[in-house]
């Protein structure tokens, strides 16, 4: 693991990049954990109900997670996440372009050592 | 996957799988016309010089429909900007909004929503964003739907008043002032069946 000293959990932009978009009035998040280590981390501490609490507010709808373990990816389904979407929606980023950014400035918990 | 030489960019595994990932749904049921496809089976090797061996991807059966996105009209909407500076960027940015806000209520126009973008603060995250102030200076964007294109456009002439008499310290005045309101085309995605589509394809030499 990159970060043994995790007293304070881990920024997931250390740990992991991403790609966000819009599937009409559904955000899609794709994030790829920079290694095997890292992926394991994801699958267990980024769940979907942890997006969901990151986007509440923006995301009304339910959040569904997909795992690709040969790529190292999760990929987020979000309902009812984007005004509308498309010409519909009122936001500036009416396709969710920016929120993979979001998602990875979140901090992911200290890791509970077995 | 690979590019042409001294182009720029990079095909590393990293990159192609931020592409697999892009906008995909459900990666293990991919739907296209010809097959449905199970990207969690897929394969990547990096072999170096921007070049990635993309294989093993498996599919099933496509779908019995096909996808077709119909557009149609369903009403307006409005957009307009105005920039306000330090000191205390934000606040002022919020009040010239509820401004705006009153402003609907006292004419009574036909608005069905309105949403605020303070740019330079949530305009990308909204409710994600973290809180940073002070601000050197914040962006108003105040959009509205409505069914009424001319309750909107009289909702557009509220924004130049702004600048002599709300919160100080705004330029920036969209359409010199008066934005103006735009048709929403919105899409319905549905599904058609196969036996309703005759594929043609005709080659013009």
């Amino acid at each position: 693991m990159s970060d043994d000293t995790d007293d304070e959990g881990v920024l997931l932009a250390d740990i992991a990049h991403g790609r966000s978009g819009d599937k009409g009035n559904r955000l899609n998040i794709g994030v790829v954990a920079d290694d095997p280590d890292a992926y394991e981390r994801l699958r267990e501490q980024l769940t979907a109900a942890f997006v969901a609490e990151q986007f509440d507010g923006l995301v009304n709808g339910s959040v569904t997670r997909y795992e690709l373990p040969n790529i190292n990816a999760l990929n987020f389904l979000c309902e009812d996440a984007l005004d509308g979407g498309g010409q519909h929606s009122l936001r500036y980023d009416t396709q969710g372009k920016t929120y993979a950014a979001a998602l990875l400035e979140c901090r992911l918990p200290p890791r509970e050592v077995a | 996957m690979t590019k042409p030489p001294d182009t720029g960019g990079a095909v590393t595994t990293e990159t192609v799988s931020e592409q697999l990932v892009y906008e995909i749904g459900d990666p293990s049921a991919y739907l296209t016309p010809d097959v449905t496809a199970d990207f969690t089976s897929v394969r990547l090797e990096d072999l170096g010089d921007d070049a990635v061996r993309v294989h093993g991807v498996t599919g099933t059966a496509p779908p019995e429909d096909y996808k077709a996105t119909v557009h149609y009209p369903n009403g307006f909407k409005l957009a307009g900007e105005l920039l306000y500076s330090r000191p205390d960027a934000l606040e002022k940015a919020r009040r010239a909004a509820s401004i705006l806000e009153d402003r609907i209520e006292t004419l009574g126009l036909d608005v069905e929503e309105t949403h605020a973008d303070y740019i330079g603060h949530d305009g990308a995250h909204g409710p994600a964003a973290p809180d940073r102030e002070p601000y050197n200076e914040i962006m108003l964007r105040f959009a509205a739907r409505g069914p009424s294109r001319d309750d909107l456009r009289r909702l557009g002439m509220e924004f130049a008043p702004l600048s002599m008499a709300g919160p100080p310290s705004v330029t920036g005045l969209t359409d010199g002032g008066r934005p103006s309101p735009t048709p929403i085309i919105d899409t319905w995605p549905t599904l058609v069946s196969r036996d309703a589509i005759q594929p043609e394809v005709t080659v013009h030499e």
